[in-house]
């Protein structure tokens, strides 16, 4: 079976999307939520509701949408964000592509942020300092022109300054993206 | 803001995104290309492409599907394979549609409707006593309730480069006829375009979806193929309805 065989038959069957797709989502988790056992459950719930739901035409964009939605669920719940500060493993930290300006953004400060952005701008903040995407791709995986995704990207960068201002006025600040 | 000791990206970074598309072959030709092309000049992206391949974690097991799930191939598919390419053709002419799927089986339809205006991506806004919810909220692979009293508002989202679009709202629902609650509107393309008026759904469990074009859509096209290249919201009945 040819690659665009797998995704396709994926694309329609829950079981072969969590194969095929459930690393690279669990991937993704751990990135935001810094622990493993958190990033699994998270992605093995999310394909059993998927299933539960009848919702079985899914790709790996729209996958990565749910996992990023799901984990900021759990960090914007204070007690769920304490509990995954406690479990957090520094080692599961990603690389920091962007350079120094544009730094990986930590749980701690996803979480508060979580309290001045709503889901909105906390999915596109996701999407350029996790996800690492550019500006284009943003405005393509979330389906919202170019402008919005830059001017929710002002903003953010707006409370980034202001938490970080607030909690260490030395502190790096993303500033800006492509 | 905190950054692991690795190198920066020569460049703008390859998205996690396309480099695991890229490691599952689902790139086009020239996206792969590119990708290969950059990461071949950027340790950053190297490493982080290095990561995915390295990465060979085993998953805990689904459970067994519930009976009625099981999945087979898109209705246009075994359509397809059985000889009704003319009429397909002929439906997505009528309805300048690309995405096609069953209404009631196990592949529901999604909330994003392509025509060639771009993409149009449906919302639904929900005024429940006064409590205003947006459907789908923060999953988007989430479903909502309906209560016969909720009041609904139809909210598109598509590209303004697109210009304008004719959009109409269709409600399915088991045993009823297509509904359409609204008057077809020609809506200019932008972010979270708001639909003039508001309705009720009765009955319980609905689909709502919203058909796509360059001119009205000929609604005898959406009663016959329901759902066909729509944009769509399932709506299940509240608890205790």
């Amino acid at each position: 079976m040819s690659p665009s065989d797998l995704a396709v038959a994926a694309a329609s069957d829950p079981r072969q999307a969590y194969q095929r797709y459930g690393p690279a989502l669990v991937r993704k988790a751990e990135r935001i939520l810094r622990n493993p056992d958190d990033a699994i459950d998270l992605v093995h719930g999310l394909f059993v509701d998927l299933i539960a739901r009848g919702e079985l035409t899914v790709d790996l964009p729209y996958l990565y949408r749910a996992v990023t939605n799901r984990c900021l669920n759990l960090v914007r719940d204070a007690r769920g964000r304490a509990r995954l500060l406690e479990r957090q493993q520094p080692a599961l930290e990603p690389p920091a592509r962007l350079g120094d300006v544009q730094r990986v953004i930590g749980l701690d400060l996803l979480g508060k942020l979580s309290e001045r952005l709503d889901a909105g701008h906390l999915e596109v903040l996701v999407c350029r300092f996790v996800d690492e995407m550019t500006q284009d791709e943003i405005a393509g995986h979330l389906g919202l022109s170019r402008k919005t995704i830059g001017k929710r990207l002002a903003r953010i960068q707006d409370a980034v300054a202001a938490v970080a201002g607030g909690a260490d006025a030395g502190a790096a600040g993303a500033r800006g993206a492509s | 803001m905190t950054a692991a000791a690795a190198p920066a990206c020569t460049g703008e970074p390859i998205s996690w995104l396309a480099l695991e598309r890229y490691a599952l072959d689902e790139l086009d030709g020239r996206a792969a290309a590119r990708v290969r092309g950059h990461v071949d000049g950027c340790p950053a992206c190297r490493a982080a492409l290095g990561r995915i391949t390295d990465d060979r974690r085993v998953l805990p097991a689904l459970p067994a599907l519930p009976a009625g799930t099981v999945s087979r191939p898109p209705w246009w598919r075994r359509w397809l394979w059985t000889g009704g390419v003319g009429l397909a053709v002929a439906a997505a002419a009528v309805l300048l549609v690309v995405v096609v799927r069953s209404p009631d089986g196990p592949d529901r339809p999604g909330r994003i409707a392509r025509w060639k205006g771009g993409e149009l991506v449906l919302t639904l806004v929900r005024d429940r006593g006064g409590a205003i919810g947006v459907v789908p909220g923060d999953d988007p692979a989430g479903v909502a309730d309906v209560r016969p009293d909720d009041r609904w508002k139809v909210q598109v989202t598509c590209p303004p480069r697109a210009g304008a679009a004719w959009i109409d709202v269709a409600v399915y629902q088991a045993g009823e006829p297509t509904s359409f609650p609204l008057d077809a509107h020609r809506v200019a393309c932008g972010n979270d375009v708001v639909l003039p008026g508001a309705f009720r759904i009765t009955g319980g469990a609905a689909t709502v979806c919203v058909a796509v074009g360059d001119a009205p859509v000929d609604r005898g096209g959406i009663v016959r193929h329901p759902t066909a290249g729509m944009a769509c919201v399932f709506l299940r009945p509240a608890p205790g309805l």
